[in-house]
């Protein structure tokens, strides 16, 4: 504690930034006539790049702060609040690596949205920047009250991404999501007042501590995971996400599918192993039975759709099922390769957005149908495409390889059946990249219009190539990250086991 | 072509007669030097020594058979195979078909799978979603949509249902009270 609030400083910029930005919107409203509305929307772009790359750095400045070696809570800021309730900050391997994945995304979003969006763009870099305070927020928050609001609060900007600047059908898929995880929050709120309540309150560290009786436990334990399972999103509460991806614009669903999913990951680390391990224990089987069938079901169902969003949509379900695997399996390999999948499904999935939204932008069909014979007019392309395809399907030297291979090692530890039927789930991966790059990419170009389409521009190659590096560097190097995380793998698994 | 060729056959040939000893007799367990393991119970490699002769000679009559017949075949009775072939008899179709494993998998496997992704598809759209938000929207369409029937805009209806529920109200709370106890 004391010296400068580096992670305050860190989550708030960025809604500092939103409310300047507005701020010099309404002082220029009257000259703004003489400006076009595309200047302006440029300028707006321009400024959320600037906050987003401020916040990138503040957030590189924090992890240099951050002590590897230490395995507990670091760089803490506690104020009081209102009785045991405290606005308390603090960062450990697990939350680090996922605050690096958002402020290393938000820029690369706002930067993918440069040429694709022209409506109420001041509104969408505001909308972002404010979503990017209440991500970095949920990593940051060491109290159970402030988690809740930043967890919470996160769904209103995404619910207006979606339904504002989506597609045909944004008003379903963004109330559907909407519902969805509001429902699941709200059983959440009902186990966090009666923690609160019961713990005499809310600070993460002394929750940690106190032992729940377990009959209570397996009651917060599935409030918990009402809440935590809609946002993986696992089977069967996953439906909202193929409808909000689909309709979101590209940076949307690289934010949903890069970063949002990840919070629900991160909610059973950080309270359902260490604050309910009974009743994490006594769930364990019915765990791994979501996961394999979230694995199974919706890899099949990627492969029958005809959109590529709808597909990529379908495949993260599938991969955040390797996530609970790891989680589950309540042991180093499990942990610590849940945490890298989440990171190396940010980066892939998130490309692979980003990849049909290259070519969404110039044909603007996402129906697969429509393409075939993209490498002999996108070279560039076909190779990124074929790079993140690979990475998908968890090719070695990709963080691909290393995320399901660590789960099912953990996985496997604890059921052999369960790994058995995840490692179905990298069959079928296979089958449906491979089909969606043979299909999109290889044989001859059918549509007459695609005989004018342009291959990657400067921009495109900005956001992609950043992602490329990373999927292949934590590749072939994964211990970068698992020296980050190695702590707080073994931490929770301490207090879970009851040290 | 023929010089890679050549030389592959003399090592195809060949080869074994140098490295037999150090790949699988003699002193095999020094050339591998533990990286292949064998329990100590499993005698796999002893037991080999054992088989009936006619095992051991097989692969070579095979192959000298099988040489013989393409030599037959392709050498000295151009046109055989064509024959064969065109005759189609179900022999010919197995082999050249690959044992139908293709095909097998085609139907099994793919199909089979196909069909499951189909079938979950659907299950996502008219089960999850139908009995999950989308019914509940529908339900809550219907109830109000019902409900709002009850908005008659007549005074004695409203005063009707007051009524009612200050009876049905006063009811329980004076079964709860003990009622004609």
């Amino acid at each position: 504690m004391g010296g400068f609030p580096i992670l305050s400083a860190m989550t708030f910029l960025p809604l500092a930034g939103a409310l300047i930005i507005m701020i010099v919107r309404a002082a220029t409203a009257g000259s703004r006539e003489a400006s076009s509305s595309d200047t302006e929307g440029r300028t707006a772009l321009l400024a959320g790049l600037i906050i987003s790359g401020a916040t990138f750095i503040a957030s590189l400045a924090a992890f240099a702060a951050f002590d590897a070696s230490q395995s507990g809570y670091q760089l803490v800021e506690q104020y009081s609040w209102y009785r045991n309730i405290s606005y308390k900050m603090g960062i450990d391997g697990l939350s680090i690596t996922l605050i690096l994945l958002t402020t290393f995304l938000i820029p690369i979003c706002l930067l993918a949205s440069w040429n694709s969006i022209h409506k109420r763009v001041t509104e969408y870099v505001v909308a972002f920047l404010v979503l990017e305070t209440f991500i970095i927020g949920v990593f940051t928050a060491m109290d159970l009250v402030l988690f809740y609001i930043f967890f919470e609060a996160g769904l209103i900007p995404m619910f207006l991404i979606i339904g504002i600047w989506g597609g045909k059908d944004k008003i379903y898929a963004a109330f559907k999501f909407f519902l969805y995880t509001l429902i699941g929050s709200l059983l959440m709120l009902v186990a966090v007042v009666y923690m609160y309540q019961t713990a005499g309150g809310s600070d993460f560290e002394i929750l940690e501590k106190y032992a729940f009786d377990p009959n209570v436990q397996t009651w917060l334990w599935l409030a918990f995971m009402a809440s935590f399972a809609v946002k993986l999103p696992m089977w069967p509460v996953h439906t909202w996400l193929p409808d909000a991806h689909v309709q979101a614009p590209t940076a949307g669903s690289v934010l949903l599918a890069g970063i949002l999913l990840k919070m629900g990951g991160y909610g059973f680390l950080r309270f359902s192993l260490p604050m309910f391990p009974d009743a994490s224990q006594l769930f364990q089987p019915f765990m791994f039975a979501l996961a394999v069938i979230a694995i199974v079901y919706t890899s099949l169902v990627a492969w029958r759709q005809t959109d590529m969003k709808k597909l990529i949509a379908y495949s993260s379900v599938a991969h955040m099922g390797f996530v609970t695997l790891g989680v589950f399996a309540f042991n180093e390999a499990g942990v610590q390769g849940a945490i890298f999948q989440m990171l190396s499904h940010g980066l892939i999935s998130g490309a692979l957005f980003l990849i049909v939204g290259v070519v969404y932008d110039r044909m603007h069909t996402r129906e697969i149908a429509a393409y075939g014979g993209l490498v002999h007019r996108m070279p560039v392309y076909a190779t990124f495409f074929m790079l993140f395809t690979m990475a998908n399907v968890g090719l070695p030297g990709t963080s691909g390889f290393i995320g399901e291979i660590l789960t099912m090692v953990g996985g496997f530890q604890a059921s052999t059946w369960a790994a058995a039927g995840a490692a179905l789930g990298v069959i079928f991966s296979a089958v449906y990249m491979l089909t969606l790059y043979r299909r999109t990419v290889f044989g001859q170009i059918t549509n007459p219009e695609l005989n004018s389409i342009k291959d990657m521009n400067m921009i495109e190659w900005i956001c992609i190539a950043p992602l490329a590096f990373l999927t292949i560097l934590f590749g072939v190097a994964p211990n970068l990250i698992f020296n980050i995380t190695e702590g707080s793998a073994l931490r929770i698994l301490n207090l879970m086991a009851g040290g | 072509m023929l010089v890679p060729l050549a030389l592959l056959s003399l090592g195809a040939i060949f080869a074994g007669v140098y490295f037999y000893d150090a790949f699988v007799d003699g002193n095999n367990e020094t050339f591998w030097a533990g990286a292949i393991y064998r329990a100590a119970e499993n005698h796999v490699l002893h037991d080999r020594h054992n088989v009936p002769e006619w095992v051991l000679y097989a692969p070579l009559v095979v192959t000298i058979a099988g040489f013989l017949i393409a030599t037959f075949t392709y050498y000295f009775n151009r046109g055989v195979g064509k024959r064969v072939a065109d005759s189609g008899g179900p022999l010919h179709s197995l082999f050249y078909n690959k044992w139908y494993f293709d095909e097998i998998y085609q139907a099994t496997f793919v199909k089979g799978s196909a069909m499951l992704g189909n079938l979950f598809w659907k299950a996502d759209k008219k089960i999850i979603d139908g009995i999950g938000p989308d019914g509940v929207v529908a339900v809550t369409k219907a109830s109000a949509g019902r409900l709002s029937k009850m908005h008659t805009g007549y005074l004695y209806h409203y005063a009707f249902v007051i009524i009612g529920a200050a009876l049905v109200f006063g009811g329980i709370l004076w079964l709860r009270a003990g009622g004609a106890n």
